[in-house]
């Protein structure tokens, strides 16, 4: 197993910032950039989900 | 200690006291969305009296009236395609599921928002990768896809654990041997049935599963209960372990639970699956009264979705029949509380023939709109193959020819189950006539557990 690059800490923290920045783009008000930005912050929210159980609020 | 294939760490590891506080405050949070968001929950529960405030905790949803599938087909009747349950705007559903339609009440349609998709995979995620899934495995799926199979949530489930998902559902047993011999397997998915078909055409093949596909080392099953001493000797057959998984359209088209480490049989004992209690809470109820039932004895489960967002699901009564322990049956650690392993079943009629549902009352209808018929009896059963098997005998009245009704009845039965029935009129004498009121019960028979005890090779 390799060692990984950066600690579990930070690792999650950029998941964070991928949340918050594809839920900004979802919203946006491009219709070309929603769909995928929807799933990619949806696949956030669930490599989130043992963090918050997907409770938004605490996120 | 914690066990070896965790998946969700902080989740897994939460206390019986954590995980209801957290269950009810996702409650919480989901009863306040659905009254602000959902016109049919709003009613449903106004109608009942009961209001937002009334739930504070996770034993308060006893307080919420239950759901059952006709009040969503009527839903969706009155309001077509999803029904006013569906709870956000139309263009938000990236994915449907439907319920299979032979109920005769109709399909149910659930949408699925976008985060609702990748949740499917997440809790899909969480069975695969307590069997033991691993970061190069191969997985995969012996149910045709459809609207109504969980194709999307598989390939997600298995592409955050594993790392090849492959479809073999849409082919014959013959074909998908070859293509697991080609491809490489590590793990698959299949009915009890399915896995009994093929091991019987393994053995007419002369195919050794230890040889063909050496890489197996787990076999997921679901949907069909089955005898510990059939789950025995498909372990020795495939040289795999067998574990069991529960999921249903309702429960998002998803796992709502699964075997640990520890597999479908422990110690030639039946399992457990741990029920996902961080996404779902569970009721167990006696179908009579409508009260909890106590630890091993049989119930009705009462699915209440913590996280779903469109066609969500508050206390809907299942159907199905589970046999409902605490966490403590199982030794892994986890304080998910569970249900047993193979023997999930339907409080109705029902029979799961081939992943098929087959409502023995919907289907006397049917075979009684044929006047000429006289009376019948049909039985589920093992065939040569070792597959699941239904066969239809059927008596006509005085006067009649049997080969148009035969025929017509063998379509008319593929048609309303998807499912080929034997049919084979019969001396009018040599069945029974029924005329109690229990009759369809006894016109309907399962041999299939009989079959399976007796080791043939199912």
């Amino acid at each position: 197993m390799t060692t990984p690059a950066m600690d579990r800490e930070e690792a999650m923290a950029r998941v964070r910032t991928i949340w918050a920045l594809s839920r900004e783009l979802e919203r946006s008000g491009h219709r070309d950039l929603q769909p995928r930005a929807a799933e990619i912050r949806s696949m956030a929210h669930y490599m989130l989900y043992d963090d918050d159980a997907g409770v938004e609020e605490d996120r | 200690m914690t066990p070896p294939n965790v998946f969700l760490p902080r989740l897994e590891s939460l206390s019986r006291g954590e995980l209801e506080e957290l269950q009810g405050r996702k409650l919480r949070r989901q009863v306040e969305r659905l009254y602000a968001q959902n016109p049919f929950y709003r009613k449903l529960w106004s109608d009942a009296g009961v209001s937002v405030e009334d739930i504070r905790t996770r034993e308060d949803v006893r307080r919420l009236p239950f759901t059952r599938k006709q009040d969503f087909i009527a839903d969706q009747r009155a309001h077509p395609p999803f029904g006013l349950r569906l709870g956000v705007p139309a263009a938000e559903v990236g994915e449907i599921t439907e319920t299979s339609g032979t109920s005769g009440q109709g399909k149910e349609i659930h949408g699925h928002t976008v985060q609702d998709m990748h949740l499917r995979g997440q809790m899909t995620a969480v069975g695969w990768a307590w069997a033991g899934l691993r970061e190069q495995d191969i997985g995969i799926f012996h149910i045709p896809a459809s609207n109504s199979a969980s194709l999307y949530t598989m390939l997600r489930g298995i592409r955050a654990v594993g790392r090849l998902p492959y479809l073999v559902g849409h082919l014959g047993f013959q074909e998908r041997l070859e293509l697991m011999a080609a491809v490489g397997v590590n793990a698959m998915y299949a009915t009890p049935s399915g896995l009994n078909g093929m091991a019987a055409l393994c053995r007419e093949l002369e195919i050794v599963p230890e040889k063909a596909f050496p890489e197996l080392s787990f076999i997921m099953i679901s949907g069909e209960s089955w005898p510990v001493e059939w789950a025995l000797r498909m372990q020795e057959f495939w040289q795999a372990k067998i574990t069991e998984v529960y999921g249903s359209t309702q429960l998002n088209a998803a796992y709502g639970a699964a075997c640990c480490e520890a597999g479908a049989v422990v110690d030639g004992q039946r399992g457990s699956n741990h029920l996902f209690e961080w996404t779902t809470l569970y009721e167990v109820i006696d179908p009579e009264t409508g009260e909890q039932v106590q630890p091993g004895e049989p119930g009705e489960l009462v699915i209440t979705h913590l996280d779903k967002q469109a066609s969500p699901i508050m206390r809907f009564r299942s159907g199905d029949r589970v046999t409902y322990y605490p966490h403590s049956r199982c030794r892994c650690g986890r304080q998910l509380d569970v249900v047993e392993a193979g023997t999930i079943g339907r409080v109705d009629d029902m029979l799961k023939v081939k992943g098929q549902n087959i409502w023995p009352s919907e289907l006397e209808s049917l075979i009684f709109t044929h006047d000429e018929v006289d009376e019948f009896q049909a039985r589920a059963y093992i065939g040569d193959k070792g597959r699941d098997e239904m066969e239809l005998r059927f008596a006509v009245k005085a006067g009649y020819a049997p080969e148009r009704i035969t025929a017509d009845l063998v379509r008319e039965l593929k048609e309303a189950t998807n499912v080929t029935f034997r049919v084979h009129c019969v001396p009018a004498d040599s069945l029974p006539h029924f005329t109690s009121p229990d009759k369809k019960a006894r016109r309907w028979t399962d041999d299939r557990h009989a079959g399976l005890a007796k080791g043939t090779d199912r």
